[in-house]
């Protein structure tokens, strides 16, 4: 992918020992048990799901998502040669239903309100109506990351890669991450 | 059929979610970011008029949240932070961001699914 991103940010809330942020436990644990929720969700394919989290974590300029790829979408074909197509995927001969998944993508993330006709025409022309459901949870579930992108708290150096610089994680059967390894098993 | 009606236990989760937030967030801050989100997003006509300082401060954090995340900048976000103590900040971002994604999944949903009966 390019280069978009921006120099670092500091971190911007106090930790604590464990280096965390301090916070109110029960509503982190709410947000993630709706985070886990929408993984569980099994309506889209895995390939239109990774895209879709490649693109929120360029918007938003995460640094651990950008670290990350999921590895159930390795294995079902996206490589580093489709990732580089997302950030210009208007000019990319990326399928037309994956176009369409990105289009939702910006327009929920810049301006829902102005999602043109046309797109929404497009989306019910490629996707169902279960799939466009997921695709709107999927999009809040990878932008998450904005709280932590707020916070400073993003920081990738804790996560050991391979030599493209990214690792691979796994979800288990209730939607929370099983692994993260700079190996693709 | 609805967004709530296709993910219901996904919907049900992100309003445990703001039930907490309400309980801990300070109600103001809340009805500040609240007022922020529906402003920008939803095209409310409510005033949402910032009178003090730290309404300034803090809408302009929400702002740039709802904005452009990433061009968040430390200054801005270190102003903010004067506001809270302890895990303050941190559960306020949090809430921002629920009542965000709440606003957004609205607007989009009913364009894409319809509303709720």
């Amino acid at each position: 992918m390019s280069d978009l991103s921006r120099p670092n940010r500091a971190v911007r809330v106090p930790l604590n020992d464990n280096g965390r942020a301090i916070r109110d436990a029960q509503l982190y644990a709410l947000l993630g048990e709706y985070q886990n929720t929408v993984v569980r969700s099994t309506h889209l394919d895995v390939v239109t799901q990774e895209l879709i989290r490649l693109r929120c974590a360029r918007q938003h300029d995460c640094r651990i998502c950008q670290t990350l790829r999921l590895a159930d979408a390795q294995q079902s074909g996206v490589d580093a040669d489709m990732e580089s197509k997302i950030d210009f995927y208007e000019t990319s001969d990326l399928s037309e239903r994956h176009k369409t998944a990105l289009r939702l993508v910006d327009a929920f993330i810049w301006r829902p309100q102005d999602m043109s006709d046309e797109l929404v025409a497009q989306a019910h022309e490629y996707f169902s109506d279960a799939e466009l459901a997921e695709i709107l949870v999927d999009i809040t579930k990878w932008s998450t990351q904005k709280i932590h992108v707020t916070l400073g708290i993003d920081g990738a150096d804790h996560v050991q890669t391979d030599d493209r610089g990214v690792a691979y994680f796994v979800f288990a059967d209730d939607g929370k991450v099983a692994s993260i390894s700079s190996e693709l098993s | 059929m609805s967004l709530s009606n296709l993910q219901p236990e996904a919907m049900a989760a992100l309003d445990a979610a703001y039930a907490r937030a309400t309980e801990i967030v300070d109600p103001y801050f809340l009805y500040l970011a609240e007022s922020r989100i529906e402003q920008m997003l939803g095209g409310s006509d409510s005033p949402g008029a910032l009178v003090t300082t730290q309404d300034l401060e803090l809408s302009e954090l929400v702002d740039q949240m709802l904005i452009d995340v990433a061009g968040l900048d430390d200054k801005t976000a270190k102003r903010a932070g004067r506001y809270f103590e302890g895990g303050g900040m941190t559960d306020f971002v949090t809430a921002s961001y629920i009542i965000e994604a709440r606003t957004r999944l609205r607007i989009m949903s009913e364009r894409l699914l319809g509303r709720d009966s």
